[in-house]
């Protein structure tokens, strides 16, 4: 059982299974499949098969690692003979030398050994690529079942409480549902929302100014997050979701009279039915006032199109005026409380070493024995084939054949 | 200067395709040392391409990785880069018949994708983006060059191209194993970077966005590929084929994702 499932047999099915699954939940776009039982089991599996497969390639890996001179045999069967003489043996110093070899050498009265090898570390690479997959996966299984997100909603100078999963991720064991309007223990102050413009007046970032406040006591002052820049505090990230303008205006006279807000670009029908208000920010911060007739079959019919500043009143009927006070900032956060994001951390670091120690070159040993009086036989091993053929075509031009 | 972008990508085009004629008259009139002369011609469709890659980079005041279009002039000569260096290091010249019609391929796809010069939304001006973005046009030009020489094994393999046309079936499949070997770890980097983006933008390090599911599911083909190399002995025809299923799927990530499946990367079909 065990050899079955430390199997690379099994790791290839499972390899071939998860890509075959996600290539169907990508065509059929149904996302639930990545969090479905056969997806997660595939993936639990997987991580078995990775780890088992890990502890079973170690010992190989020990003896590779070791492997030094001692482990010269006196034979010299599977070697290519050279010449043995001074030159030669010289030829094949400066090769060694010249490749950046570590070498060892013996020598004995009838013989001299050389252990020469290179790329020690590449040995490390699939290992530790392997053990970064598992943490990796770990940190992604602790990512699923710890982390709890929501969004918090505030206007510039208002405070907004923390969704209450979040609260109660965090440890206010108090959070408890609220009313609509009741402040919580857990709050955010939003002190500021600025969009900032790069030099050639493009949108470059948006940028929210905070103060949080746990369990009554604030915590985090003044506290900024941006696009790409979250503000973390503990276990929690604060991401700069979205943003947007509210504008607040005052009806006079008719049905419609009082104080309202209204959301950017929008339609808001007016009590008779028959006309719509609408705030419209513009490109160059100005703010746009329209008053639309809409008939029975929706068609529109602008009767007031009006650049406001505030505290402008404009009569959009007999009797009945809007004064346009001012517009109302508001950003929206995404608040994430979650464990394992550094494990999940330090599994992308093994793994970019990993990678890196790919690129050393594949390991590879030459292993000489001259006889004093003899020939210099010389075995190159390298599981790379290419590159075997290529040091022994390279020894070949260097050296006399024997 | 904008207005220089097209004629330049009309230049690299008319090269490259200048390029594969002579490399494919080479082989159809056995005469190869015509083959020099497709790598000299393929050498300068190269340059072009890089100038256009400067003179966009001049441009869009950065490196030019931002969008579809970006990513294509780069990933066309990361591929003949890459082409034009194995070539000489392991005399694979017969093979830019191959390799060219890739190149010719994706310029005129960027003769139909949109050139303009758009500001880059706030998510993209990461630093990340150079990365991320860098890791794919590596691996993507390393994997492209791989599935040229697994088309170039199994042709050869099947018809009766005689013996001195193409290289050796051995040399075909080891240097493509060889490409493949140095691409995926750039693929992995690529995830790694995009996944640790993901986490800072859009507070996730995995979504689930078909981009992202597909360049999975590709670094699995290509670990698939090794794994079965290594440990089950899979070489020639069986390779060669995993090497353009591989493709296959590169080409679906870079392409076909974001026109058929749209996603969090929506934005680099423009």
């Amino acid at each position: 059982m065990l050899k079955f499932l430390s199997s690379i047999g099994l790791a290839l099915f499972l390899i071939a299974s998860m890509a075959g699954m996600a290539v169907i939940a990508t065509i059929v776009g149904n996302d639930s499949v990545y969090t479905s039982v056969p997806f997660l089991g595939l993936v639990v599996a997987f991580w078995l098969n990775l780890l088992l497969c890990t502890i079973k390639l170690l010992p190989q890996l020990k003896i590779m690692w070791r492997r030094n001179i001692t482990d010269i045999t006196d034979t010299t069967l599977g070697y290519d003979c050279y010449v043995g003489n001074e030159e030669n043996l010289a030829q094949l110093h400066k090769y060694l030398q010249k490749g950046k070899y570590h070498i060892e050498e013996e020598q004995k009265e009838t013989q001299t050994k050389i252990f020469a090898k290179k790329n020690k570390l590449s040995l490390l690479a699939p290992h530790m690529l392997h053990v970064a997959i598992l943490i990796i996966l770990l940190g992604g299984a602790v990512i699923f079942m710890t982390t709890t997100s929501g969004g918090v909603f505030g206007y510039v100078d208002s405070e907004s409480n923390l969704p209450m999963s979040v609260r109660q991720a965090i440890g206010d064991k108090s959070a408890e549902p609220i009313e609509r309007g009741e402040k919580s223990d857990d709050y955010l102050s939003v002190q500021d929302f600025q969009t900032v413009y790069d030099e050639k007046g493009q949108i470059d970032n948006w940028v929210t100014r905070f103060d949080l406040t746990i369990d009554q006591q604030q915590v985090v002052t003044n506290g900024e997050t941006k696009v790409n820049a979250p503000y973390r505090y503990q276990n929690m990230m604060i991401y700069q979701n979205s943003y947007g303008n509210h504008y607040e205006a005052i009806i006079t006279g008719g049905e419609d009279a009082g104080g309202y807000v209204l959301p950017d670009g929008q339609h808001n029908f007016l009590a008779d039915g028959e006309k719509t208000l609408m705030f419209k920010g513009l490109s160059d911060g100005r703010v746009l006032l329209k008053v639309f007739k809409v008939d029975t079959e929706g068609a529109e019919e602008v009767l007031i199109g009006q650049v406001v500043e505030p505290g402008d009143i404009v009569a959009i009927e007999e009797g009945v005026t809007i004064e346009y006070l001012r517009s109302k900032p508001y950003t929206i956060l995404e608040v994430k409380v979650s464990k394992g994001s550094g494990i999940v951390l330090f599994g992308f670091l093994l793994a970019c070493v990993a990678s890196l120690l790919f690129w050393l070159g594949r390991y590879r040993e030459i292993m000489v024995i001259a006889e004093n009086e003899g020939n210099i036989a010389i075995k190159v091993v390298c599981k790379n084939k290419m590159v075997l053929e290529s040091i022994q075509k390279e020894l070949d031009q260097q050296l006399q054949k024997g | 200067m904008e207005q220089l972008q097209l004629p330049l990508l009309w230049a690299m085009l008319c090269t490259y395709i200048a390029s594969f004629m002579l490399y494919a008259f080479s082989i159809w009139a056995k005469r190869p040392q015509i083959r020099a002369f497709g790598s000299q011609i393929a050498w300068l469709g190269m340059v072009l391409n890089g100038v256009l890659m400067v003179l966009r980079a001049l441009l869009i005041n950065g490196i030019p990785l931002n969008n579809g279009f970006e990513f294509g002039m780069c990933f066309a000569f990361a591929l003949v880069l890459t082409f034009n260096i194995v070539e000489r290091k392991f005399d694979l010249a017969a093979v830019g018949v191959f390799v060219l019609p890739i190149a010719v391929v994706l310029s005129i796809w960027l003769l139909s994708v949109d050139m303009s010069i758009m500001p880059l939304m706030p998510a993209l001006r990461s630093y990340w983006l150079s990365f991320h973005v860098t890791a794919a046009v590596i691996a993507y030009g390393t994997f492209a060059l791989s599935f040229a020489l697994s088309i170039a094994y199994l042709i050869k393999e099947k018809s009766s191209i005689k013996e001195d046309s193409l290289p050796q079936l051995q040399v075909l499949d080891e240097v493509s194993y060889k490409m493949i070997f140095i691409g995926l770890p750039f693929l992995t980097i690529m995830l790694i970077t995009g996944a640790v983006w993901a986490e800072y933008a859009w507070g996730s390090f995995w979504s689930w966005d078909p981009k992202e599911t597909w360049a999975l599911i590709t670094w699995l083909v290509y670990a698939f590929y090794l794994h079965v190399r290594f440990i089950k002995g899979w070489k020639g025809r069986k390779a060669a084929l995993l090497s353009i299923i591989g493709f296959a799927a590169v080409i679906f990530t870079f392409i076909g994702v974001s026109y058929l499946l749209p996603g969090m990367h929506s934005y680099l079909a423009g």
